[in-house]
């Protein structure tokens, strides 16, 4: 199976492909599965409901990222970055979007599709990591005049191009998906190769940001609870505090070795709210113990090794910046939401990557990963075997890359 | 740009690594404390009935019991939706006072998916049993018996027994842990034993969700029935006790007439105490009117708990009932009299007017106050030189007064003035008798600092007329005191506690449980009579007053002699009388307190009718009754066709013995 795009970048995906990422992602995304049913039956079989509605649900779902995974993977994702302000506006308008939907739990999230609903912000993630890769990357310019440091003029256009989404997302409200916006900027202008005068000088600006906007009151009450709460939990052991609680409560009763896989009696009885999106980790913790949840976190801690290895392997920057977002979108992530469920960080509404039930964020993460595959396959390596395969020599920049 | 790379995948690498640590900390090192949590949130205990104990009298008689009542449970997950229509009406043709919409709606209120108890339905046990024997008509419902206080013996004993109830609001302030869906005592041997009667409460632990919906019965931990305690009480005796007090309160309202007014007697209270003389063992108590307990646990109707409000049929007579002791004192006078050798020598002048003057005024120092000093004359002692056995045995006042009247002169001002009170205390009066049932009075025995504490109190129980007068005690009150009037007040049961001490030279607290064992007969507490002191009787006393109080009853002249005449073991038989004024315009209080057998006391035993008369005529026939039986004599009645003559023969009939052989030949 090949796709050609172009004469000259002729690729083929089945053998071009990153088998350890696919891989990885199908096990998450199994397990996922596995455990949203884990989750959910009991509760469903009680009232009397599908037990596998659920399950079935994020099946479909997870046949979609699948798909997105592949489709990203043959586009060229050069090509992504060209279109790049394109991209930025759609990104725009499918965030402003959402303020002319009813808002779901009071907030501004979802583009209501009929039957299914869709979260902008969640897509927003892939996106942002493409326009922010391509603000950041070296231009022909840098290349021409040798430059060899991350210009002042990169970074405003980047912290430019955050700007508005960030604070329509923050808008909605959604704290978690903008402070991830936060980190993979800071990490994007890191890996872009910021002066150490110049990460100082963010830092201290992005404290202050922070600092401004806690005091101007721009987050919603219940964001300022949330973090309250998790300052100090026994300030409201029955609301937000409980989450945390429970959450501790489940994981920590599967001690070592767990419960027993569809065995958990927290999760079974429902202790955990949102045990199914947010909170999969803590059916995870109770059933699979200490060894599961390390299984979890090493599943992931390869994905993001595979992201940043394909990052330090492309040798064109916009592709390897793009990696190291979609590294910083999945590490992030990943870290605060195990973290919130176990009394680490604060509730953010982050849902845990291919494992929480919910479709736009499964589909925007399989995107996500289709466009690292769609790197990797593109590597100088296989580019230079296709090359000799069809009989052309090398020119450009992959010729470089051998010297 | 490979080095920034390795960078960030270093940030990533700590990040995960303390994702692994924390996840560590959580669940490996601390998971104990939050399994524990999880366990503990999930599980609701429900605390079950502990089965009260039993209550059994000296013979091991059931006096309290548990019954096992049924009630209907009721399992949803057995019953559809098509059977309820069939289900509640059967339920509801089962029991006539409750229609099926009723049913429905109980069952409606119940929570789906959980076996709940069909509360509220007055179920019988053949309803249980017809529902048992047919449960294909009943389907999803079963019978649990829940454990409920019995009195199988109506109105006997009651005010020793108390009662069991559900605990009141400041019950389950006083003691959270008691049982809302149970029973705690409120009064008499229930209260005072309660920790022991109630049992250990098993509990039921159910598994429930977050919003307290119970899922599933996970553990049950059973109950430990009550401990059951023994009486020293004899329930045969407290037959005769009760018949003879009741048949003694209408022989007042038949005989007796108040000499000032003429109005009828309309005597309706009374008490009698029978204690074993040599232990304190509470034998036989009863207390009129009286209620059946059983009454808290089947409900009284309206009227009847309004009538027992009213007439205070709650009130135990026997150790709340404060009554002025009267010429019952006399003994406790007498005592003191052999203790200080004080005796009246001078010759008592009567004077024509009916009113006495005991040597000269100026000597005595007597209280002007008209009450005190001056004293009616009773014509049951003829003007002759008594001495101190003519003066018990004829119960003259006279005589008595003159001791006090020596004791005055004697000690007025030193360090002994108080010392006929002295005496009366150390016989148990004045304070508890340290009885094991609650909410005993002390009764009063009065002297000087007791007075001047009053009037520093304000207490009521002074006058204002003394108070101005500013006469706080004087002779006149002891003079009063010595035939037990004035402020003194005692409890039937310290009467027959200060006998029992004055017949035995022994003061023992007074004991109603003998001993207490677990519900399998294991002895967890034996109650040995408690001494409190042995009296030392000066030579002489012990043979004085038990033939002095043998001729109360023996002898022609003794105020008891009526009462007692004709009876087959007279001879056996002593006690002293007591005519005790109480409130003004009212018939005077019928006292008797009676020792049997005289030469060698077994038995003491106090008997009170609340203003019913002459004691010698009301008081003494009741404690007759009760001492036939008490020496195995036939029973005589004390008014034609009272209770005495319904109870079986064999109560009457002295012959236990017989009895007890026929029934085990039989």
């Amino acid at each position: 199976m090949s796709l050609y795009l172009r004469e000259d970048r002729k690729v083929n995906i089945a053998t071009g492909s990153d088998p350890v990422l696919f891989v990885v992602m199908v096990m998450l995304i199994s397990f996922g599965i596995t455990m949203i049913y884990s989750a959910t039956h009991s509760a469903l079989e009680i009232a009397g409901e599908d037990p596998f509605g659920p399950m079935r649900r994020q099946s479909v779902w997870a046949a979609g990222a699948i798909l997105l995974f592949l489709a990203f993977s043959f586009i060229d994702f050069k090509e992504l970055g060209h279109y790049a302000p394109m991209i930025f506006v759609l990104t725009i308008f499918a965030l402003a979007a959402v303020f002319l939907f009813e808002p779901r739990n009071g907030a501004y999230r979802w583009i209501d599709l009929g039957p299914i609903g869709l979260q902008p912000s969640s897509f927003a993630k892939p996106a942002m990591a493409v326009i922010l890769a391509s603000a950041l990357s070296r231009s022909k310019r840098d290349e021409e005049h040798g430059e060899t440091g991350l210009a002042w003029r990169k970074i405003g256009r980047a912290l430019v191009v955050l700007a508005l989404p960030a604070l329509l997302i923050l808008r909605g409200p959604d704290l978690g998906t903008t402070v991830v916006f936060l980190f993979m900027t800071g990490m994007l202008i890191y890996a872009a190769g910021a002066s150490k005068g110049q990460v100082a000088l963010l830092a201290a600006g992005a404290v202050g940001t922070v600092w401004a906007v806690l005091v101007s009151g721009f987050l919603e009450d219940h964001q300022e609870q949330r973090i309250k709460t998790f300052l100090n939990p026994s300030l409201d052991p029955q609301g937000a505090g409980y989450n945390i609680r429970q959450s501790l409560n489940a994981i920590g009763s599967g001690q070592f070795s767990g419960t027993g896989l569809f065995n958990g009696t927290l999760t079974d009885l429902q202790y955990v709210p949102e045990q199914e999106s947010d909170f999969i980790f803590t059916a995870v913790g109770e059933q699979l113990g200490f060894l599961g949840g390390v299984a979890v976190i090493f599943l992931f801690g390869v994905i993001v090794w595979r992201l940043l290895v394909i990052a330090a392997t492309v040798e064109d920057s916009f592709g390897g910046l793009l990696m190291v977002g979609v590294a910083s979108i999945f590490g992030f992530q990943v870290f605060v939401n195990i973290g919130m469920t176990i009394g680490m960080l604060p509730v953010t509404g982050l849902p845990l990557p291919f494992m929480s039930a919910g479709g736009s964020e499964l589909l925007a993460m399989g995107m996500s990963l289709g466009m690292a595959n769609s790197v990797w396959a593109r590597r100088p390596a296989t580019q230079l075997k296709a090359r000799r395969k069809s009989g052309q020599t090398g020119v450009g920049e992959v010729v470089k890359a051998g010297g | 740009m490979t080095l920034r790379i390795s960078t960030v995948g270093m940030v990533f690498m700590l990040m995960f690594g303390v994702l692994a640590a924390r996840l560590w900390v959580v669940q490996v090192a601390t998971g104990d404390v939050y399994a524990a949590e999880s366990e503990r949130q999930q599980l609701k205990p429900v605390r079950l009935v502990a089965a009260r104990g039993e209550i059994i009298d000296a013979n091991g008689v059931v006096i309290a019991t548990v019954v096992r009542q049924p009630r209907i449970i009721v399992d949803p997950s057995f019953i559809g939706e098509e059977d309820l229509e069939q289900l509640t009406q059967e339920i509801a043709g089962l029991l006539d006072e409750t229609s099926a919409s009723d049913i429905r709606e109980l069952f409606e209120s119940a929570r789906p998916n959980t076996v709940f108890p069909l509360k509220g339905l007055e179920l019988t046990a053949d309803d249980a049993y017809f529902i048992l024997e047919h449960r294909g008509r009943f389907p999803g419902i079963d019978i649990e018996w829940t454990p409920v206080r019995s009195y199988p013996l109506d109105n006997i004993a009651s005010h020793l027994l108390g009662y069991a109830a559900a605990p009141s609001e400041a019950d389950l302030e006083r003691n959270p842990e008691l049982p809302t869906n149970g029973t705690v005592g409120k009064a008499g041997v229930e209260r005072y034993y309660d920790e022991l009667l109630q049992g250990n409460r098993g509990t039921t632990f159910f598994r429930i969700d977050p919003s307290g919906k119970v899922i599933s019965l996970e553990s049950k931990e059973a109950s430990t029935p009550g401990a059951t305690v023994q009486l020293n009480l004899d329930i045969d005796l407290q037959w005769i006790i009760q018949a003879a007090l009741a048949d003694g309160i209408v022989n007042s309202r038949l005989t007796e007439v108040d000499e000032d007014t003429g109005d009828a007697s309309t005597a309706s209270r009374g008490a009698v105490v029978v204690l074993n003389a040599n232990s304190g063992a509470v034998v036989g108590m009863a207390s009129f009117p009286d209620y059946t307990p059983q009454g808290f646990v089947d409900g009284f109707s309206t009227e009847d708990y309004a009538v027992l409000l009213e007439t205070q049929a709650f009130n135990n007579l026997a150790i709340q009932g404060q009554y002025p002791p009267g010429s019952t004192f006399k003994a406790i006078t007498y005592y003191s009299a052999w203790e200080e050798e004080v005796f009246a020598i001078s010759a008592v002048d009567q004077s024509p007017t009916g009113v006495i003057h005991i040597n000269s005024e100026s000597r005595l120092d007597l209280p002007s106050l008209e009450d005190a000093s001056q004293k009616q004359f009773f014509g049951h002692c003829p003007n002759v030189d008594a001495d101190i056995h003519e003066a018990f045995i004829r119960s003259c006042n006279v005589y008595f007064w003159e001791i006090a009247a020596n004791f005055w002169a004697g000690f007025k001002g030193t360090d002994s003035e108080s010392a006929m009170q002295d005496h009366a205390r150390n016989v148990g009066l004045g304070a508890r008798t340290g009885i094991d049932l609650p909410f005993e009075k002390p009764g009063v025995i009065p002297d000087r600092e007791l007075f001047t504490d009053w009037a520093e109190t304000g207490d009521a129980r002074l006058s204002s007329a003394r108070l101005e007068a500013g006469a706080l005690w004087n002779g006149g009150d002891l003079l009063n005191l010595s035939i037990g009037q004035g402020s003194a007040i005692a409890t039937p049961l310290q009467m027959a506690t200060a006998y029992a001490a004055l017949s035995t030279g022994k003061l023992y607290e007074p004991h109603v449980v003998r001993r207490v064992m677990d519900h399998n007969g294991v002895v967890l507490e034996q109650y040995n009579p408690t001494l409190i002191r042995e009296l030392e009787l000066p030579p002489g006393f012990l043979t004085a007053f038990r033939n002095d109080m043998a001729l109360v009853t023996q002898a022609r002249r003794g105020t008891a002699d009526g009462a007692f005449a004709g009876m087959d073991q007279l001879n056996r038989t002593g006690g002293k009388t007591g005519t005790a004024d109480g409130a003004s315009g009212k018939l005077p209080h019928a006292w008797f307190v009676g020792v049997t057998p005289i030469q060698a006391p077994e038995y003491v035993i106090a008997v009170v009718v609340e203003e019913g008369g002459s004691g010698g005529l009301i008081a003494a026939p009741i404690a007759r009754a009760i001492m036939q039986y008490l020496l195995g004599e036939q029973v005589d009645p004390i008014i034609e066709d009272g209770l005495l003559s319904t109870l079986p023969p064999w109560l009457l009939d002295v012959d236990l013995e017989q009895v007890e052989a026929a029934a085990a030949g039989g």
